[in-house]
């Protein structure tokens, strides 16, 4: 007897439960996308157009002693962010050019490897270094910064140059080009 | 065998008591479009350099002229409140309670904003028509971090008399 009043009570329940299914298939859904367009964006000391400037100022005297000479013009800030979800991830690689366009003497041709130039960061979010003269020096990834999909990270980069031989008198210039890219 | 019993009076008892005493839920079914998908888009676009770490994972979506049509032909000559609901639960987020949907309506019933497992009010008064038609423009936001995967809403209407 028991058991048929329960067996009848769970009858009742599960046509209680299929009822209200039927009601609820009758609600407006709303199906959000989990894909937000992925965003990337890299900038370096002053952003957009402009290409910030880092100098060095070496008295005759001083030319090859091997005491490194700190920039003269500051640190320059570097920030990465992406914007992506947790469903859809991005990932991102920082790599720089040190290559392509040499610190070359305005005068002549001659040039000062990028090597002698390094950097160090304030808060080591990005790694301090060097530059290798390649044209894709790997710098950071994203992973390595953080697990969050979309997140934003700024530090300031003090160069400083080595010093380490004698060089040729006169102005050097040249570039570096960092990339902030998704596979 | 008696196991299977004793969770389905369980289930049960909990079903009871999600909606509120005397709430009987309204059917939306004759509203001329079910289902709605739509894309989520960052809320802040253009200019991120300002904006702190939540403004930065804000996410947006809209759905404009939401027609919906409740059969309240039950409750005609009667006073009634009626209330929207979300489910405590959303599919595809990890946190729901980081899920924001507001609204703006024609007039008939209260714009306003709710977020999962709560409960607003969109109307106090005599129920007039067998069926209440309202256009809402709907707006969701949600954090970036807490979509895991699509996301369904499936809001739910409710009425009380009194």
């Amino acid at each position: 007897m028991q058991k048929r009043h329960s067996q009848g009570l769970l009858t009742a329940v599960l046509a209680g439960l299929l009822l209200w299914s039927a009601v609820a298939d009758a609600d407006i859904r709303f199906n959000l996308k989990d894909k937000a367009p992925p965003e990337i964006k890299i900038r370096v000391g002053s952003g957009g157009n402009n290409t910030s400037t880092v100098s060095f100022t070496l008295d005759p005297g001083q030319l090859g002693n091997g005491t490194p000479i700190a920039s003269s013009s500051g640190p320059i800030r570097i920030q990465l962010e992406i914007r992506s979800t947790a469903a859809n991830p991005l990932a991102c690689t920082l790599t720089v050019d040190s290559l392509s366009d040499p610190l070359k003497n305005t005068a002549s041709s001659t040039t000062i490897p990028f090597s002698e130039i390094s950097w160090t960061a304030d808060e080591e979010l990005i790694p301090s270094g060097i530059f290798q003269e390649t044209m894709d020096q790997y710098i950071i990834d994203s992973q390595s910064l953080t697990n969050n999909p979309t997140f934003r990270v700024r530090d300031r980069l003090t160069f400083s140059y080595a010093n380490s031989s004698m060089i040729e008198a006169g102005s050097y210039e040249g570039g570096v080009v960092y990339t902030w890219a998704a596979p | 065998m008696g196991r299977t019993v004793r969770a389905g009076c369980l289930l049960l008892v909990i079903t009871l008591v999600s909606l509120p005493l005397h709430a009987e839920r309204l059917d939306d079914s004759l509203s001329p479009r079910q289902q709605f998908d739509i894309d989520l888009d960052w809320k802040d676009q253009y200019s991120t350099e300002t904006l702190d770490t939540r403004e930065l994972n804000a996410l947006i979506a809209r759905a404009q002229h939401v027609e919906v049509r409740l059969n309240t032909a039950p409750y005609v000559g009667q006073r009634g409140r009626i209330f929207i609901s979300l489910p405590l639960n959303i599919r595809g987020a990890a946190d729901s309670s980081a899920l924001r949907m507001s609204w703006t309506t024609n007039g008939l019933f209260a714009s306003g904003s709710l977020t999962a497992g709560n409960r607003v009010k969109l109307f106090e008064g005599k129920i007039m028509e067998p069926v209440m038609t309202e256009i809402f423009d709907m707006t969701f936001e949600i954090d970036a971090r807490q979509v895991f995967n699509d996301l369904r809403l499936e809001p739910v209407y409710d009425i009380e008399i009194f």
